[in-house]
């Protein structure tokens, strides 16, 4: 898939999944790149760049087996920001849809 | 590629961030090899999946870097400039400056010079008079006890001179310093 499509909604995506619940790096990679085609680095900067604009927190949590593991927590500021870019993503993807079924007819 | 080997072109192609990003940054990518060794991956595995070592400090420099410019530029901009002294600021610290401070000034400095010199002149005095008592001694008793006092009013006075040079010197430093403000912030 086209890798700019892609790069603008990776964001969203991230946000959604920890929206449900706190979760470390490999954790949100393993989730997205079994739905989508990607490489699992890509998650990393962005769960960096949300980190350093406020949306998400990060703690470190003792794992069972392994080394200690850095969660990432959605603020309230990540609550707002994913509220706001999923109207805009459902109003777009209506849009886009609205217009290639035009196209078809 | 190993996770050595990863690692070292990713901190490689990140090198133009600082020290601490590099290093978070590594340790993050270090612990997703960790964590895929325990999930039964091997290390070239690992490494397939997370992509293009340089294509990911890319994604990094792109997520971090620019941002980073332009928060600190937009802040440079933000920040209060030193605003050009405005006329009605000008004239008012030349005008305080040439009518009254630099008169002021001048007058204080040599009523400090004349305290300094009459001051000198006390001690003279006083130093005479001790010496001229030691040579004439019917005067001794009565010359001695008024060249004593002479002497302690020059020590009075040097006190006051002390505290009067320190204050001028205080006093200018200050209104340098507050005309330097005016000059900046405007009245």
């Amino acid at each position: 898939m086209n890798s700019q499509f892609k790069k603008g909604v990776l964001d969203l995506c991230v946000l959604t999944i920890l929206a449900k619940g706190d979760s470390y790096g490999y954790d949100v990679a393993d989730t997205l790149s079994g739905k989508i085609q990607m490489s699992d680095g890509t998650v990393y900067p962005i769960l960096r760049k949300l980190a350093s604009d406020g949306y998400v927190s990060t703690y470190l949590k003792e794992s069972q087996n392994g080394p200690p593991r850095k969660y990432y927590h959605l603020t309230d500021l990540g609550r707002q920001k994913l509220d706001a870019d999923k109207k805009e993503w459902d109003e777009f993807t209506k849009a886009v849809k609205g217009i290639l079924e035009d196209e078809d007819k | 590629m190993t996770k050595k080997e990863y690692l070292d072109k990713l901190a490689k192609e990140l090198g133009s961030m600082s020290y601490n990003d590099v290093k978070d940054i590594l340790s993050d990518i270090e612990n997703h090899f960790e964590e895929s060794k325990i999930a039964g991956k091997t290390e070239e595995e690992a490494a397939a999946q997370l992509g293009d070592p340089s294509e990911l400090a890319a994604d990094y420099k792109e997520g971090m870097t620019l941002p980073t410019i332009l928060k600190k530029k937009e802040q440079k901009a933000a920040a209060p400039k030193a605003q050009e002294p405005t006329s009605q600021t000008v004239c008012f610290v030349l005008l305080i400056t040439l009518f009254v401070a630099i008169p002021a000034w001048v007058t204080l400095l040599f009523i400090i010079l004349g305290i300094v010199l009459s001051e000198l002149a006390v001690a003279a005095a006083a130093l005479a008079l001790l010496i001229t008592c030691w040579f004439y001694g019917p005067f001794l008793a009565s010359g001695l006890l008024f060249g004593l006092a002479l002497l302690f009013f020059g020590v009075f006075g040097y006190a006051v001179t002390y505290f009067a040079i320190k204050y001028f010197v205080l006093g200018t430093k200050w209104y340098i310093d507050s005309m330097k403000k005016i000059w900046k912030n405007g009245i």
